[in-house]
């Protein structure tokens, strides 16, 4: 029974995984996660900053990831524009995510009634590499000489007003790459400005030890975070159900699917090993046995 | 928009179909996604950039009624010509020039990377690590995070108590209860160091367990078998983490091909 379930054709599994994340997302069961320190301690950032204040976000992603970063950013986004929070997004380091940013901000913009260039806008990449650390210091306008759309740096307010790491009351990393670290080492670390990040998931561990040297002010971990800080939006007032809680619910059930296929077969692989020590042994003492015979 | 969906629609059934087996739609989709992502990237990388470093900050310049030609010339001339000489790598005997801009690019690097990986990466954290004994009575207490605020007070309180009581049995009151009392306050006392105390030993067993200076056997053999226990439970972490990071990005594909997709067909042809 335990070699057959060691051979049982993973499609089914995939088959399953299928119909089920497929009939948890129809339904769209909302589920709301307690908040975690990290997100706790982002959301009271945002809280603390005042109408007016500016707010700078990275997106050091690509577009695969999109189902993880773009519920973290509509999640913050909402918060920051509904308490009138200035928003300029950059994706220095990631060409790829050019494409991305701007349609976010301005889905969430546009529910605010947010003019673009007045209070956000979309700056895009530029192929500054690491010395877009050292230059976002002393002014934007070095690295970036106009939008992503091609607006000239001098015709957008929003830009002019927040030019430097002193200017803003928090910068944040959405980030599906190893950027974080890149921003604290060559960014934070050196000129000191409240540093976040909104991470996928096996990037969550490796933000703690920035969490906890107080190098980053806080964290969104995968989609855990942005349904955790859904829940906190919708706790303060802010805002109703977001994708992200919406998915909690498929995570939850396919992780239990998960938990019990891997339970199935450790339990499977450790009866089969026993089950050939228990035959090779008994093949050994036979063996002893005819070859006493035989003496 | 409705072509533009059944085109993403189409690409994520392709690859989906890698899950039946390997099939020539697969092949398609992905070879078609690999060249799309050279190409915008080329486009970003190389057209936009030179366009907004080079092209426009020029012609703006130019456009000017008196040019700053001494910053154009320092901050866009003089930049592009070195970065140019990558290209000599293509002229014979004339290589060695392509290690001018390699140079310089590695130069500035190294210079940024050596002073500030130093002190976030390894003086900042170091500092956290190495003041557990302190910070508990301040903000690395187990009871920060778990409760109230007014229990990260309780540290120095149940401290305060075992200090108090035992100096009254020593000297005063040889009560059985005090004695009690003692036990609860050094063991709420003890739990209290847990986080301080979990994050010092795995940072000493884990790095016995990278000491490869003489042979491990006896007891640094044990030590360094704890540190991997420490390290299969970040790499567990991790693990369950990718799981949800994958899980969502197939969450987030079959939002689209429900809501999206299936969904926007029927509206555009006349469906509710």
């Amino acid at each position: 029974m335990w070699g057959k379930l060691l051979s049982f054709n993973t499609k089914y599994i995939y088959l399953t995984v299928a119909v089920i994340v497929t009939l948890a997302v129809i339904f769209k069961v909302p589920l709301t996660p307690n908040p975690s320190g990290p997100t706790n301690s982002l959301f009271d950032h945002v809280e603390s900053l005042q109408e007016g204040d500016g707010i700078w976000f990275f997106l050091d992603t690509r577009p695969a990831t999109e189902a993880i970063h773009k519920p973290q950013m509509q999640a913050f986004l909402h918060h920051c524009f509904s308490k009138d929070i200035k928003v300029i997004g950059f994706n220095p380091l990631v060409a790829e995510a050019s494409g991305m940013g701007r349609s976010i901000i301005e889905e969430i913009a546009i529910k605010y009634d947010k003019k673009e260039y007045v209070d956000w806008v979309y700056m895009g990449f530029t192929p500054a590499g690491i010395s877009v650390f050292s230059a976002m210091n002393r002014d934007i306008n070095e690295v970036y000489t106009t939008d992503v759309t091609g607006k000239p740096f001098a015709e957008i307010p929003v830009a002019q007003e927040f030019r430097k790491y002193s200017d803003i009351g928090l910068a944040i990393t959405f980030a599906g790459l190893k950027t974080p670290g890149y921003w604290v080492q060559y960014a934070q670390t050196r000129y000191n400005f409240p540093l976040a990040s909104g991470v996928t998931g096996p990037m969550i561990p490796d933000q703690f030890p920035f969490l906890n040297a107080d190098q980053m002010v806080g964290m969104m971990g995968d989609i855990l975070g942005a349904a955790e800080y859904e829940g906190l939006l919708r706790k303060n007032g802010y805002q109703d159900q977001g994708f992200a809680s919406s998915s909690m619910f498929a995570q939850t059930v396919v992780h239990y699917v998960l938990i019990i296929v891997i339970v199935l077969a450790n339990v499977a692989t450790y009866m089969v090993n026993r089950q050939g020590q228990r035959d090779r042994k008994a093949r050994a003492a036979a063996r002893a046995r005819l070859d006493g015979g035989m003496e | 928009m409705l072509v533009s969906s059944w085109v993403i629609a189409f690409f994520s059934l392709c690859i989906f179909s890698f899950l039946y087996k390997n099939n020539p739609f697969y092949k398609f989709a992905i070879h078609v996604i690999l060249g799309l992502m050279v190409g915008y990237m080329f486009v970003q990388q190389v057209v936009i950039g030179l366009s907004t470093s080079f092209f426009s900050p020029i012609l703006l310049e130019l456009g000017e009624s008196s040019p700053d030609w001494w910053n154009l010339v320092i901050q866009r001339i003089i930049p592009f010509v070195i970065a140019s000489l990558i290209f000599t790598l293509l002229i014979p005997g004339r290589q060695w020039m392509k290690n001018i801009p390699l140079g310089l690019v590695l130069g500035y690097g190294m210079g940024l990377m050596m002073v500030t990986s130093l002190e976030s990466n390894v003086f900042v954290q170091l500092r956290k690590t190495l003041q557990p004994a302190t910070s508990v009575f301040a903000s690395g207490s187990f009871f920060r995070d778990r409760w109230p605020q007014w229990a990260q007070f309780v540290p120095m309180l149940s401290l305060s108590v075992v200090v108090a009581l035992t100096l009254l049995y020593q000297f005063r009151m040889r009560l059985p209860q005090i004695k009690t009392v003692i036990y609860a306050a050094l063991l709420i006392f003890i739990i209290s160091l847990t986080d301080s105390l979990v994050i010092l030993i795995g940072v000493m067993t884990v790095l016995s367990y990278f000491f490869f200076s003489f042979e491990r056997d006896g007891l640094v053999e044990e030590v360094s078998r704890v540190g991997l226990t420490f390290m299969m439970v970040y790499f567990g972490a991790v693990f369950g983490s990718t799981l949800m990071t994958r899980m969502q990005i197939f969450i987030g594909q079959v939002d689209f091909l429900t809501a999206k997709w299936i969904m926007g067909t029927i509206r555009a042809f006349g469906g509710t």
